[in-house]
């Protein structure tokens, strides 16, 4: 077997297989190394959100109505089994004065070409019967799809793998970077091997600070603790991906305390799942049972028939975030052959399609569809952010 | 009444129990909380009516007024109180009580869970009339009633002789006793014969000799490869009609030809237990492989664990017995008694107790290394045996994540094929599981897909409506 590839991709989550999976599309030998198993970090942690509802005008917007496009036909070629549903996001205001900054809102984005449309009364109970009646309006969003972010991780690689053009390199912790005389890359180090290749493209979420130290260069990238409550699985209560509407200010939120806003859909297996919590504490993964209980109360505000569903488990995980809230995409100009896919907080399942796309350009050489300047990892090096090492 | 205790103990078995009447020194508040109907645990599993459970040698009823005793009520989680050091305990109401959750504090806990039955997926394994031989005994013990009218105990251990000789003891017929290893094995990792030994032996002889006189053949070297449903019941299910045993190699693998057919229609399954770690992994308690293949948790002399005013005894600590689970109760009854007094035990009770627990420890090794199960064994069954009955998984599917999607550990195949999802949370699957990964899962992947964030299912309103959450969150 060589040790020789065109591209190599280090972190096996969606982020990491997609730009695997556009790499291959592109004509590249690539090789995916990950310290554990497919999807197994934050990938593993998320909810499958394919939204371009939660996010404002601007370059954030921009990539996940292309990551939007590509995503729809992407299940083209993986096929079903990735559980991908264009179930539309509903975002709902109670009171009066929340339905009309939703409104609002919504005024912006769908000037950016997001499609979004206010409802209220008898429309909104017919989009999801079973939702609060005493809810002041919401808006629909017909662009917002769910995934299963593990299966589409892994068939993304797989298939690259069955075509012979991707080598998948599990439970191999990235310990060195080498770089020739130029500071170029060269590859990769493990613990058990040495691979090489002219580019390295460092898809390792929250741990993209930590490779991006080993070849030398700071990308700051901190982790942002959330837990997800899973019901027992339950006939259909909830149609959408229905959120309220203090969830999109607590995603632009810079505040390290803890923050919550509920986050409810059902899965392929009947099971509902609940977030969404954001706080700050490092890489602890003890649960916090005041966490629980504010989702399960903002979570039946929502949905009041909840209040009858057993949860069944919870699970934990670290968004991996930049202090500007955009992730780091594209080459790093201080090292040749480097680039990052990596920092995209909650929303990397929803981007991962976009970056691979615009990272397979920038490889290629072919000017890329979206401008990389607002990802682009020098950005930080005015301001002199230290690396936080967890 | 406060929700303040001294010392919580959680499970009311054998280890509780001891814990509980060694630890209700006077000026201690003791309670013991269990999910059971009435205490006595597993082994000690008796009908509601019968006479209340008292352990052996703890007959002062006067130590008893000071233990409380929360029977019915399902521990969700534990989690310790960073600031003050308490440990809180979650528990919610029985099955027909689920709403009913309150939160009690502890200067100490013990955790003394207790184990399950290990479960291997056989084909056929998921239908009515096949059970675990500890479910099977607990039928028999609670509530008097036969599993089948004609049953095939098999699996690996002498606690193949116990379930087999409570049942035809309680009048049901056993077609044969089916061991995968071979009991000879037991006397080489026994030659320094402790007494302690000496009484297990003379118990399985007692069983022995129950089978014998109902001729019932024990047949070694032999496992259960299938199991086949019958005609339609009258409640339109099919249920367990025959079982094919094979002779197996030393790595579990059947050799062809040697398929013998015994109609059934109940199948127990004994492959050994494992030990209940969800709410000691809540707590981040350290955890080590017991001899047996399985997990444990790690404990000191005194039953400490490696969180403070955590302690552990029973099955928790590796699976020993209900002799090993009585006295590592009373060593930590005392030392958490102890802790909180600052009156040291008696040293000579201690010593006598250390004495025991090293004589019973050594003969639970001893069982473990004679009645192993291998991992390969799960190598050879078809395609389309179910894995995970809860969410429907098939070996095939697992095989194919391993092969084709590259999950390489048990936490990877639950997320990329749903094994282990379901409402049992992965407690019937995850021996399987590991299995099929290949090689024999480490300790951290292991205790990974062990952890149970909530450990029974609790309904949504009641965790909203909590008021000591709130009261929690505002200190």
């Amino acid at each position: 077997m060589t040790n020789s590839f065109d591209a190599i991709v280090v972190g096996a989550g969606v982020v990491g297989a997609s730009c695997a999976h556009y790499l291959v599309e592109a004509g590249l030998s690539v090789a995916v190394v990950d310290r554990g198993s497919v999807a197994a970090g934050t990938t593993g942690a998320g909810e499958g959100n394919i939204l371009v509802s939660d996010k404002e005008p601007g370059p954030e917007l921009d990539l996940a109505l292309l990551s939007q496009r590509l995503w729809t036909e992407l299940i083209d070629v993986i096929g079903p089994a990735i559980e991908l549903e264009p179930k539309g996001g509903l975002a709902v205001g109670y009171e009066q004065h929340t339905f009309d900054h939703l409104r609002a809102f919504a005024t912006e984005q769908a000037a950016c070409g997001v499609v979004a449309t206010p409802v209220t009364g008898a429309d909104l109970l017919e989009l999801e019967p079973n939702l609060n009646p005493e809810a002041a309006g919401g808006v629909f969003y017909p662009q917002d799809m769910q995934t299963q972010p593990m299966l589409a991780a892994a068939h993304l690689i797989a298939r690259g793998v069955r075509m012979g053009r991707i080598t998948l390199h599990t439970n191999a912790n990235v310990v060195a970077i080498p770089r020739d005389a130029r500071g170029a890359v060269t590859g990769v180090e493990t613990t058990t091997q040495t691979l090489q290749a002219p580019l390295v493209v460092n898809a390792a979420g929250t741990w993209g600070g930590e490779i991006a130290a080993l070849a030398g260069v700071n990308v700051p990238i901190l982790p942002r603790r959330g837990f997800i409550l899973v019901t027992e699985p339950l006939p259909v209560i909830v149609n959408r991906k229905v959120y309220s509407a203090e969830y999109v200010a607590n995603v632009a939120s810079d505040d390290a305390a803890l923050q919550t806003a509920a986050v409810v859909e059902g899965t392929h297996s009947g099971t509902i799942l609940i977030g969404a919590s954001r706080e700050r504490v490092g890489f602890d993964r003890t649960l916090d049972w005041t966490v629980v209980q504010r989702l399960a109360q903002q979570a039946l505000q929502l949905f009041p028939r909840l209040a009858q569903a057993s949860l069944l488990r919870t699970y934990g995980g670290f968004r991996p975030y930049c202090p500007d809230h955009l992730p780091v995409i594209g080459p790093d100009a201080r090292v040749p052959g480097l680039m990052h896919a990596c920092g995209h907080e909650g929303a990397g399942v929803g981007l991962s399609a976009a970056t691979g796309f615009l990272i397979a350009q920038a490889a290629i050489g072919v000017s890329p569809l979206l401008s990389l300047a607002p990802f682009a990892a020098e950005r930080f090096d005015a301001h002199h952010v230290a690396v936080v090492h967890a | 009444m406060s929700d303040q205790r001294d010392i919580i103990i959680i499970g009311a078995g054998a280890a509780g129990m001891n814990a509980a009447y060694v630890a209700a020194e006077p000026g201690l508040a003791v309670t013991v909380v269990d999910a059971n109907p009435c205490p006595g645990g597993q082994y000690h599993r008796r009908g509601a009516l019968e006479q209340r459970y008292r352990p052996s040698g703890c007959s002062d009823e006067n130590r008893w007024a000071r233990v409380e005793i929360l029977s019915g009520q399902q521990v969700y989680a534990v989690n310790s109180m960073p600031d003050t050091g308490h440990v809180l305990v979650r528990m919610r109401g029985d099955e027909r009580h689920p709403h009913e959750i309150g939160i009690l504090r502890a200067r100490a806990l013990i955790v003394t869970t207790g184990a399950m039955d290990r479960q291997l997926a056989i084909p056929g394994w998921q239908l009515p009339g096949v059970m675990a031989g500890g479910g099977a005994q607990s039928l028999i013990k609670g509530s008097g009633v036969l599993p089948g009218q004609r049953t095939l105990v098999t699996g690996t251990g002498p606690f193949l002789l116990a379930v087999a000789a409570s049942i035809v003891q309680a009048g049901g017929e056993v077609a044969a006793v089916i061991e995968a290893n071979a009991p000879a094995g037991l006397a080489r990792h026994t030659r320094k014969m402790f007494p302690a030994a000496v009484a297990k032996t003379a118990e399985a002889a007692r069983f022995a000799g129950i089978l014998a006189r109902h001729r019932v053949p024990y047949l070694t070297r032999r496992r259960v490869t299938r199991i086949a449903a019958g005609a339609v019941d009258t409640q339109g299910r099919a249920c367990v009609s025959e079982a094919t045993v094979q002779r197996i190699d030393s790595q579990w693998q059947p050799k062809p030809g040697t398929e013998q057919r015994f109609d059934v229609d109940c199948v127990t399954l004994g492959f050994g237990f494992t030990a209940q770690l969800d709410l000691l992994l809540q707590l981040g308690c350290a955890i080590t492989d017991a001899p047996d293949g399985g997990l444990a948790v790690l404990v000191d002399e005194r039953q400490a664990t490696s969180r403070p005013s955590v302690f552990a005894a029973g099955e928790t600590t590796g699976i020993g017995g209900v002799d090993l689970a009585s006295v590592e109760g009373r060593v930590a009854g005392l030392h958490a008694a102890a802790e909180l007094t600052g009156r040291a035990p008696a040293t000579a009770l201690v010593k006598s107790l250390h004495r025991q627990r090293r004589h019973l420890h050594g003969f639970a090794t001893a069982l473990a290394l004679a009645f192993p199960v291998p991992t390969q064994w799960v190598n050879d069954q078809p395609g389309e045996t179910i894995v995970c009955r809860c969410e429907e998984i098939t070996l095939g599917d697992i095989r194919s994540a391993r092969d084709d999607l590259g999950a390489t550990d048990p936490r990877s195949i639950k997320l990329l094929t749903r094994a282990g999802m379901g409402w049992c949370q992965g407690r019937m699957c995850s021996f399987s599981v590991e299995g099929i990964c290949g090689r024999q899962a480490n300790v951290a992947a292991q205790a990974a897909s062990a952890s149970r964030p909530v450990s029974v299912p609790v309904p949504l309103g009641a965790i909203a409506r909590d008021e000591n959450v709130m009261r929690e969150s505002a200190q």
